[in-house]
């Protein structure tokens, strides 16, 4: 879901490394870090973390994520509603959501509220 | 130590990335601006540079920046440039120093800043252009630019930009390449394998086995609309000559490290507009890399050429 196609980070791999961390979970409340920009380019959503210069891209419904994050939002709110678009089951969206969330926070594109 | 001033009366302002320049330095490589009333866009003169009161926001070894953008360019046995506004250029030259070595950093580093100054892109590439489009050859300072627009231009592929090429993302329309000025620099070397004589060509700065090479031939300064861009870059292992697109997140954050003065740039223009400039150019035309062994293969140049022409043509039809 994820591409890591930024310049020197791979978030796959760092998303691994995260595993441990249990920082968020569905009650958790996320919202937009301060510092990013974004642009959509073709079928790709592609953020920069202002500070770092580093550069992201997000797949289609990656991208769709981002765009739902406008203000602050429940992580659980979020996958229900997602729920309602996606022909996927709750367990396996929340279980994607979660490690998409995870990532965009250890990049700090993110700033979540346990 | 007395420089030539341009008597305004008898010499034309020049054309410089499409702009109306009128320079107290001559700039014989440039265009004559053709006889109308268009508005100055830029005048360079001679005079005293008197730094302002304020301290500046940014200080490096050789430039200064202050708040509101104006920068100073010191270089020691060539002079001081100061650059205001995208529109002022104030020269200081040092003591016996050449005006072809003045014009080898005006036509830089101050083209670079008056670039940033006037909120356009400059990027670290040499153009040609090619059916009517521009073509842009980006790589770090060595990689081998000049050397591929020449070959390219040896294919009949008409310069528009040598080292540093100018991008107007602005407006609504598509990014626009502007034609800088029709002159190259190339290697000795590089003059031997396209077979050019060197004798009668200056040198770009006393001593340096690189000349200054007119390329006033069929040069036009209509901006143009990009076709692609080519990045320079190392292979990996067994992809030497593989051109390969890059995926949108790489295309931009490529672009990003081949932003010319990329350090004193970020400060003159605010980091959201550069990344908005980044992503007009990675959204209206591809980039590609261009993966080089070791340099580029001077005695195959051509070969290279042909390749990175026919690659063009189609990447072109594919686009329109």
């Amino acid at each position: 879901m994820f591409a890591s196609n930024g310049r020197s980070t791979d978030l796959n791999e760092m998303a691994e490394k995260m595993t441990e961390s249990k920082t968020l979970s569905l009650a958790s409340m996320i919202s937009r870090g301060e510092q990013y920009l974004f642009a959509a380019i073709d079928n790709e959503l592609v953020l920069m973390d202002a500070e770092q210069s580093k550069y992201y891209g997000l797949d289609a419904i990656g991208a769709d994520i981002w765009q739902r994050l406008e203000g602050r939002v429940v992580v659980s709110d979020l996958c229900a509603a997602l729920g309602k678009e996606y022909d996927a089951d709750a367990d396996t969206i929340s279980r994607d959501v979660l490690a998409l969330l995870e990532r965009l926070a250890a990049e700090g594109l993110i700033e979540v509220s346990p | 130590m007395k420089f030539r001033q341009e008597d305004r009366s008898q010499h034309h302002d020049r054309i410089l990335c499409g702009w109306r320049v009128r320079s107290s330095l001559a700039l014989p490589e440039l265009l004559p601006w053709p006889d109308d009333d268009s508005p100055i866009d830029v005048e360079i003169d001679f005079g005293q540079i008197i730094e302002p009161g304020e301290a500046p926001l940014f200080v490096l070894p050789h430039s200064r920046l202050w708040a509101d953008g104006a920068f100073l360019l010191a270089l020691d046995g060539v002079g001081r440039y100061w650059v205001e506004g995208g529109r002022r250029v104030v020269i200081e030259p040092a003591p016996g120093i050449a005006e072809c070595e003045l014009r080898v950093f005006l036509l830089g580093t101050v083209l670079g800043v008056l670039c940033h100054q006037r909120g356009l892109l400059p990027i670290h590439a040499s153009a040609v252009r090619m059916d009517g489009r521009a073509v842009l050859i980006a790589g770090v300072s060595g990689a081998g630019k000049s050397t591929l627009a020449a070959a390219l231009g040896a294919r009949g592929h008409v310069l528009a930009a040598d080292d540093v090429t100018a991008v107007d993302t602005g407006g609504t329309g598509t990014p626009m390449a502007l034609p800088a000025f029709p002159q190259r620099k190339l290697g000795r070397d590089v003059l031997e394998a396209l077979g050019v004589e060197y004798d009668t060509l200056l040198p770009n700065r006393t001593g340096q086995p690189k000349y200054c090479v007119p390329a006033r031939e069929d040069f036009d300064p209509t901006p143009l609309q990009p076709a692609a861009i080519y990045i320079l870059g190392r292979a990996m292992s067994g992809q030497i000559g593989e051109i390969e697109r890059f995926a949108p997140p790489k295309a931009m954050a490529q672009l990003d490290l081949m932003i010319y003065r990329r350090g004193v740039g970020g400060k003159i223009q605010p980091r959201p507009a550069l990344f908005r400039a980044i992503a007009r150019l990675a959204q209206a035309v591809p980039v590609y890399l261009l993966p080089l062994g070791g340099g580029l293969p001077l005695a195959d140049i051509d070969l290279l050429a042909q390749q990175v022409e026919s690659h063009a043509r189609v990447s072109t039809l594919s686009t329109l």
